[in-house]
């Protein structure tokens, strides 16, 4: 579904992101893990046209979507929750929804009856609809972020970091709701910090160091030769 | 107690105009990070586009409608010509572009129009004053209150309910992400300056029935103030722009009606030593978000 294919990104001078390739097929859970400013947030950033691509290229669907604008490429199903949630705190929650369905019209998005999904997934947000998202906690606003992104019904949506800086119980719920709704059908590639619970609900997991994949495969793989421990070790080494 | 509440009206006509100025500003400034400074010939294009329809026979109103739609077609031409091929260089090389585009203006104005003032005629009615409990208020103020507040709940309205109100305001706190919601970034930067130059000409249209005449440098002075009271209010905050502009012109007319005639001269200096009085107190501005210390 997504292949990203030799990607480099560079800051000015600094290349955060080395050659990496990876991919993603329809139905999968795929996590990127790394250790903090390892460019695993690049790698998101850039396939939705947010980071500066250097080299490579960018595929959905078998065509190239690294020259399209980042609302173009989101008017195509691909979307990302970007890390810090970064809701619009000035708007109301059920303000933040609507411009989330912006990417398929706001009529479409009636017909598909995307507000009261949201509001079934996150019965939270619908208490607190009329409130300003800046007043929500941390948990509310990720479920807001989350909420928002999937006004669009997107097939494929980009986490980053999702559970960063939130309580276990609210990680949870969040983990829970991405394996229920893979099964209906949508696609997710996550980034996380927190390699235990990724590993717990992906299928596959791509390990970057310094900007560049050392290492690939199942959970178990990665279990199995205590990739993650390592990679730990090399962050704070 | 009469003079008092008629300069009051004075100070609300006043202070009214300015906010309509500020907000034309503060809309585009949120958006984009630019002051325009080409926004005062937005107005001085209202005259011209109002004088000419007159003069080739079109009624009043019509004319008044052809003015403010030159002024919104100019704002929109404006960004798509001079801004949108720099918006990513810095806010300096922004702001260079906007007095670029202000003195080509000018100069524009000057060699293709005339250097000197050309009569706008103003509605006879627009002269006249009426009296209410007692105290003579003349028709321009009321006038230029009663479109200040029309245009204030209009754009309330258009921020808090209509969709594209509700991206701009997502895209004045976080750009990158109301692309996200796949909303036209291009779109929506258009929009605001729409709506600067609809603001522009609402404002531009209330100041030449004040003065009777357009000419070319006629937007100089009052985008300055505009300037003033958007920074007074908070750069950014569209409320902070109409309360900034709220209090310059209180401020002005104030000082005009009362001070003793020896320093009527310094009223200016007056008036701009007492904002920055307020901005050393409130140093981002009335209702501006805190920036970080450099």
């Amino acid at each position: 579904m997504l292949t990203v294919d030799q990607l480099s990104v560079h800051y000015g001078p600094v290349r955060a992101v080395k050659k990496v390739s990876l991919a993603v097929q329809a139905g999968e859970i795929v996590a990127v893990l790394g250790a903090n400013g390892a460019g695993k947030s690049s790698i998101l950033n850039a396939c939705l046209g947010l980071a500066p691509r250097s080299a490579g290229s960018i595929t959905l669907d078998g065509a190239r979507i690294d020259k399209l604008s980042t609302e173009a490429i989101v008017r195509l199903g691909l979307t990302l929750v970007p890390e810090g949630r970064r809701v619009f705190s000035g708007l109301t929650v059920a303000q933040n929804l609507s411009l989330g369905a912006s990417a398929i019209g706001k009529d479409r998005a009636v017909a598909l009856g995307s507000l009261d999904w949201i509001f079934s997934l996150f019965p939270r947000l619908a208490e607190r609809r009329a409130q300003l998202a800046g007043t929500l906690s941390g948990g509310e606003q990720q479920m807001l972020a989350i909420g928002r992104a999937l006004m669009s019904k997107p097939r494929l949506l980009l986490l980053d970091e999702p559970s960063l800086g939130l309580a276990p119980n609210i990680v949870d719920l969040i983990f829970d709701l991405i394996i229920g709704l893979r099964k209906e059908g949508f696609t997710f590639l996550l980034v996380e910090q927190n390699a235990e619970l990724a590993l717990d609900t992906c299928d596959r997991a791509y390990l970057v160091m310094s900007g560049a994949v050392a290492a690939q495969g199942t959970p178990d793989l990665f279990r199995q030769n205590d990739l993650v421990g390592h990679s730990h070790f090399a962050a704070s080494g | 107690m009469d003079y008092f509440a008629q300069q009051a009206v004075n100070a609300l006509a006043l202070g009214g105009t300015y906010a309509l100025l500020a907000l034309g500003l503060a809309v585009v400034f949120s958006i984009l990070g630019l002051i325009n400074f080409a926004h005062g010939e937005l107005m001085t294009i209202t005259g011209y586009g109002l004088v000419f329809s007159l003069a080739a026979g079109v009624p009043y109103p019509g004319a008044l409608i052809c003015g403010v739609a030159l002024a919104v077609f100019c704002a929109v031409a404006m960004e798509r010509v001079a801004f949108r091929p720099v918006r990513r260089a810095s806010a300096t090389t922004m702001l260079l572009t906007s007095f670029a585009v202000s003195s080509i203006l000018h100069t524009a104005f000057q060699n293709f129009i005339s250097a000197r003032p050309k009569p706008v005629p103003v509605p006879e009615w627009l002269g006249g004053a009426f009296t209410l409990a007692g105290i003579q208020i003349g028709a321009i103020p009321s006038l230029s209150i009663l479109v200040t507040v029309v245009a204030l709940a209009t754009l309330v309205w258009f921020f808090q309910s209509a969709q594209t109100g509700l991206a701009m305001r997502a895209a004045s706190e976080d750009f990158a992400v109301t692309r996200l919601m796949g909303i036209n970034a291009n779109r929506v930067i258009a929009a605001s300056f729409a709506i600067s130059g609809f603001l522009a000409a609402v404002a531009g249209i209330l100041w030449l029935f004040q003065r009777g005449s357009v000419d070319p440098m006629m937007g100089f002075v009052p985008v300055l103030k505009a300037f003033i009271a958007a920074v007074l209010g908070g750069l950014g905050s569209l409320q902070g722009a109409v309360l900034g502009g709220l209090i310059l012109g209180a401020t002005e007319v104030m000082l005009r009606a009362y001070l003793p005639e020896a320093l009527l001269g310094f009223r200016d200096a007056i008036a701009l030593a007492l904002i920055i009085g307020l901005l050393i107190v409130f140093p981002n501005g009335l209702m501006g978000r805190p920036i970080q210390a450099r």
